[in-house]
């Protein structure tokens, strides 16, 4: 090689030429996402609904997990979830004024009160052995959102003794025990969750709004400080901060009450995690090489979670100036994700237990819906500068 | 930072290299033309990849963040590249391939990269600008070497050439960070 430009172009060319080629498909593949419409994104978050509601049991649980490739039904369950799917449609009843998605989530609701424990003065959903913090939390919630959408105090009650419940469990530092047993009657002091808290956290921020004059906000104040500050290492996060999207609902359910800045601090690292998250979502094809190198597309019960949390820190941009900068960054991400999600449901010409439905390997789970659901209806509200999360009609 | 990235990209140590590679065949020959024409050069395709980067990205579907974290790698690679000495140092015979060795050197993906990132974050002017001068300043040095000390002082040289590249380094992994910090 003696040929100036075999020496000087050739070899630094082929060397760049071939690094660009790796990044192009390691590093920056096309980002194969939309911005989306409202209505899509509200369309598909219905159609989900409506494979929630198909595929519930009579006694108010649902299909947790169908493997279509064989046409199996597993056999687990889980309350938590139960709870969270349960929160999801009355989401949907409040945001799109669906009656089925209402009734399916007063037979969820059913199931739950079925299934509470009570003890001392406080009382939680079981699934027979323990009460954990996050079932109460999701049903909390769930609960929250019922009052918001009938004006009705029905459950009340059953809101203050799970209130009490998360409150019993929680730590000093704001933090959370995870679960109670019930034939022992004793709490677990060793196993740790590194999402109850924010499940909590939302949880306690929504009875303040539901009981202002009760002091919840006492411990949801506590919970915020230990999500924002604490958490990460007490759960040995390898990445922090935890794409914890329910931290997310929490703080922006607690825009208005005045936020500190490590809150606003840690929504801001928050939203940067989802969007990275996303954006590596959107890069995936399922296919040849991509595939190879990037894995398989995650279930929509995680791209459901980022587009959740990208939401929830939308509207809480919104109420905040210390975050304002990134609201429009924040809304692009969400749209992408929920387009992502609008982009692999399957289609409603399909049987009812798949029409709907996100599949991964064949294999749908009932919180593939219900994140789905939620993201997609508050970036539908967000595209449309809606800041209330609050039930429409 | 991305701004101290593009200067140090540019690596005056390099341009100093193989401009002494082109005076191993040409001792006698003073280039301050040459100066002249490279600059004009590298500054009009760093120049024209500011204009453009923006719509190179929406074809290639990229968002921002991605493309930093891209242009980071890149930035890296670069840095090896003039750790290793790839491509430099060749003894040139002609003034033709002198001007190609330092343009692609002073306008290597990796600056193209950079430029656009600062257009992504300061806007069109100041990514000009900063491209403009970092090629002024690279080749400035670059030929000030060559002219006050030839080859005399090439471990001296070499050291400078290192330890650019090295803190070139911090700057690709900081338009990573970025990258990946970004919303």
């Amino acid at each position: 090689m003696s040929h100036p430009a075999l020496r000087i172009i050739a070899i630094p060319v082929l060397l760049w030429a071939a690094l660009l080629g790796v990044i192009r498909v390691v590093v920056a593949p096309a980002e194969l996402c939309g911005q989306g419409s409202p209505e899509q994104f509200r369309d598909t978050a219905d159609l989900a609904a409506r494979w929630l509601s198909i595929n519930q049991y009579d006694d108010g649980s649902y299909v947790y997990e169908y493997d279509r490739e064989v046409d199996e039904f597993s056999g687990a369950y889980n309350v938590v979830r139960h709870a969270g799917v349960t929160m999801s449609l009355y989401q949907v009843a409040g945001k799109l004024d669906d009656d089925e998605a209402f009734a399916a989530a007063e037979q969820g609701t059913a199931w739950l009160l079925d299934n509470m424990v009570y003890h001392d003065d406080w009382g939680g959903p079981t699934n027979g052995s323990n009460v954990k913090v996050g079932s109460a939390a999701l049903m909390t919630i769930a609960l929250a959102e019922r009052r918001l959408l009938t004006g009705e105090s029905t459950h009340d009650d059953v809101m203050k003794a799970l209130g009490r419940f998360m409150v019993s469990q929680q730590k000093e530092n704001g933090g959370f025990f995870t679960k109670w047993f019930v034939e022992t009657e004793t709490m677990d002091r060793v196993s740790t969750s590194a999402y109850y808290p924010g499940e909590a956290l939302w949880a306690l921020a929504m009875l303040h709004e539901a009981f202002p004059d009760e002091g919840w906000d006492d411990a949801a104040w506590a919970a915020a400080d230990f999500v924002t500050l604490l958490r990460d290492d007490e759960e040995d996060v390898p990445f922090p901060p935890l794409n914890d999207h329910w931290a997310a609902y929490g703080l922006a359910e607690m825009a208005e009450w005045g936020l500190e800045d490590h809150h606003t601090d840690y929504a801001r690292r928050l939203a940067a995690r989802f969007g990275l998250f996303i954006r590596f979502e959107a890069q995936k094809t399922d296919e040849g090489l991509n595939l190879q190198v990037r894995g398989d597309s995650r279930r929509s019960s995680a791209l459901g979670t980022w587009v959740e949390g990208m939401a929830a820190l939308w509207r809480l941009s919104k109420s905040d100036e210390r975050l304002a900068d990134i609201s429009d960054d924040i809304l692009e991400q969400s749209s992408c994700g929920a387009d992502l999600l609008v982009q692999r449901q399957v289609d409603s010409n399909e049987p009812p237990l798949e029409a709907g439905g996100w599949f991964i390997h064949g294999v749908t789970r009932m919180d593939d819906q219900q994140h789905a659901i939620s993201g997609l209806l508050y970036t539908a509200d967000a595209l449309e500068g809606r800041v209330k999360r609050e039930p429409d009609r | 930072m991305t701004i101290a990235t593009m200067f140090l990209l540019m690596n005056p140590a390099v341009v100093a290299l193989i401009w002494l590679g082109y005076r191993k065949e040409r001792p006698d020959r003073t280039e301050s033309r040459t100066l002249g024409v490279v600059a004009v050069i590298a500054a009009a395709i760093l120049s024209v990849m500011v204009l453009i980067g923006e719509s190179l990205l929406d074809a290639l579907d990229l968002s921002d963040e991605t493309f930093l974290i891209a242009a980071g790698v890149l930035v890296i690679f670069a840095a090896f590249q003039a750790f290793l000495r790839i491509g430099q140092g060749y003894a040139l015979e002609e003034r033709t391939w002198l001007v190609v060795a330092v343009v692609l050197w002073l306008t290597s993906p990796a600056a193209l990269a950079v430029a656009v990132a600062i257009r992504l974050e300061d806007g069109t002017g100041t990514a000009i600008v900063a491209g403009v001068l970092a090629v002024v300043v690279a080749l400035s040095l670059g030929y000030l070497w060559v002219l006050l000390f030839g080859d005399r002082q090439s471990l001296v040289l070499g050291w400078i050439r290192r330890v650019l590249a090295a803190l070139t380094v911090i700057g690709g992994v900081d338009l990573i960070r970025q990258g990946v910090l970004s919303i």
